[in-house]
């Protein structure tokens, strides 16, 4: 591959951490002891000790167990994070939910049980506005 | 003692003129050894076979990539050390390990360390850096034979990719991956050397993105990039696709790729010498 072309690639990498680009159809485990994104379509088990970013055009079928989650595209499945849940505006969440904290944005939808893990007096925030179905 | 593998044509042919100044160098440093001027591509693994099984301890590549790459075919997974003095147009495991000179080359291999590294192998070929699966059309249109607009293809395959813990299997229309034993880019919080021992290969796939059923007007959008790591990846393709190690054409797919464990021992700066300079 020209040096070129090589340079080009790596300018559009953010961080080198587990990503499922766009155009990417993934099955099976994705384990990662750090920060795992998903902008693509995803079936199986994600397992992550950093962070899971599931992307407006993300479609996982799967359990998540992360540190913290951010959902903007559409989840099928468990989620279960040490700390906390963001579910965006274009988040949908169709399973059983953990966390200590969980955040809707107006127009992200969460359908399921959350269970919420108790909290240390420090660590209780306002919580934003929300829905579910 | 050592054995210099010597390559005139590197860095399209420059490399000639620096041949007495690398030899006074290392005569000045005390370790100038047996220095083999080379003629042909290929020879640099004959005689680094022949050099092995003669006891040879350290082979230097004097050159790129290319000739590091024909070293360390006979040298991987042997008790022989790799010595490097970067002149080729690219040197990009030199660059890696901190070696960004022919000057640092020659003193590294006076005052350095050896250290083990992981490899990659593909086809039974080993490689430092990297390997890439890509469409072949894209050289022809970098050479301008085809027109640019037909040039862009994008092949299906189907990637299996596992590890200790995962399995994963992927599919995708990609233009191009590229498979290396060192996360793409190195993350500014990890030492090299620590991802150049980690066991590991890694995956970056530049792949076409999927309409957004979401979106009405959608707007033309570049390559989508996914980043991967495992043990061993598996690439099969409908239509074959070229496949290169370090550069160089090891064959098309169907493709497997792993890694060998600490397969290189390389001569490498003493960290302080290297963070210093």
């Amino acid at each position: 591959m020209p040096i070129l072309k090589r340079r080009e690639i790596l300018a559009q990498v953010s961080v080198a951490e587990t990503t499922v680009g766009t155009g990417v159809t993934l099955s099976g485990k994705l384990e990662a002891k750090h920060n795992i994104q998903i902008n693509g379509t995803f079936s199986g088990e994600v397992v992550a000790e950093g962070d899971v970013i599931i992307g407006q055009n993300g479609d996982v079928n799967a359990p998540i167990s992360a540190k913290n989650a951010t959902i903007a595209g559409t989840v099928n499945g468990d989620i279960n994070v040490v700390n906390e849940l963001d579910i965006l505006s274009s988040g949908k969440v169709s399973g059983n939910i953990s966390a200590k904290i969980l955040s809707i944005k107006p127009g992200g939808v969460f359908s399921g049980k959350s269970t919420m893990h108790a909290q240390t007096e420090d660590q209780k925030i306002v919580r934003p506005t929300y829905e579910t179905e | 003692m050592n054995l210099y593998l010597f390559n005139p044509e590197a860095n399209r042919g420059k490399a000639k003129k620096l041949k007495k100044k690398i030899i006074c160098y290392l005569e000045s440093l005390g370790i100038m050894g047996e220095f083999v001027e080379l003629k042909k591509i290929g020879e640099a693994t004959e005689i680094t076979k022949e050099a092995i099984k003669d006891g040879m301890g350290t082979v230097v590549a004097v050159g790129g990539d290319g000739i590091v790459n024909e070293i360390i075919q006979e040298i991987a997974e042997t008790d022989a050390q790799l010595g490097i003095i970067p002149i080729g147009e690219t040197n990009l495991l030199a660059s890696i390990l901190g070696i960004d000179n022919w000057k640092i080359g020659c003193e590294t291999l006076a005052k350095g360390m050896t250290t083990e590294i992981d490899l990659g192998i593909v086809s039974d070929r080993y490689f430092t850096s990297s390997v890439e699966v890509e469409n072949e059309l894209e050289q022809e249109k970098i050479l301008g034979v085809i027109p640019f607009r037909k040039a862009k293809k994008y092949y299906p395959v189907s990637i299996a990719i596992s590890s200790d813990s995962t399995k994963l299997k992927m599919q995708t229309n990609i233009s191009s991956i590229m498979v290396s034993t060192i996360p793409i880019p190195l993350p500014a919080d990890l030492d090299v050397f620590d991802a150049l021992t980690d066991n590991k290969i890694h995956i970056l796939i530049k792949s076409k993105p999927l309409a957004n059923p979401r979106k009405k007007k959608q707007r033309k959008s570049g390559d989508e990039l996914s980043q991967l790591e495992g043990n061993v990846i598996s690439i099969k393709s409908k239509s074959s696709i070229l496949v290169k190690a370090d550069g160089e054409a090891c064959g098309e797919t169907p493709i497997d790729i792993g890694i060998a464990p600490k397969g290189l021992k390389v001569i490498v700066p003493k960290k302080e010498e290297s963070e210093n300079s």
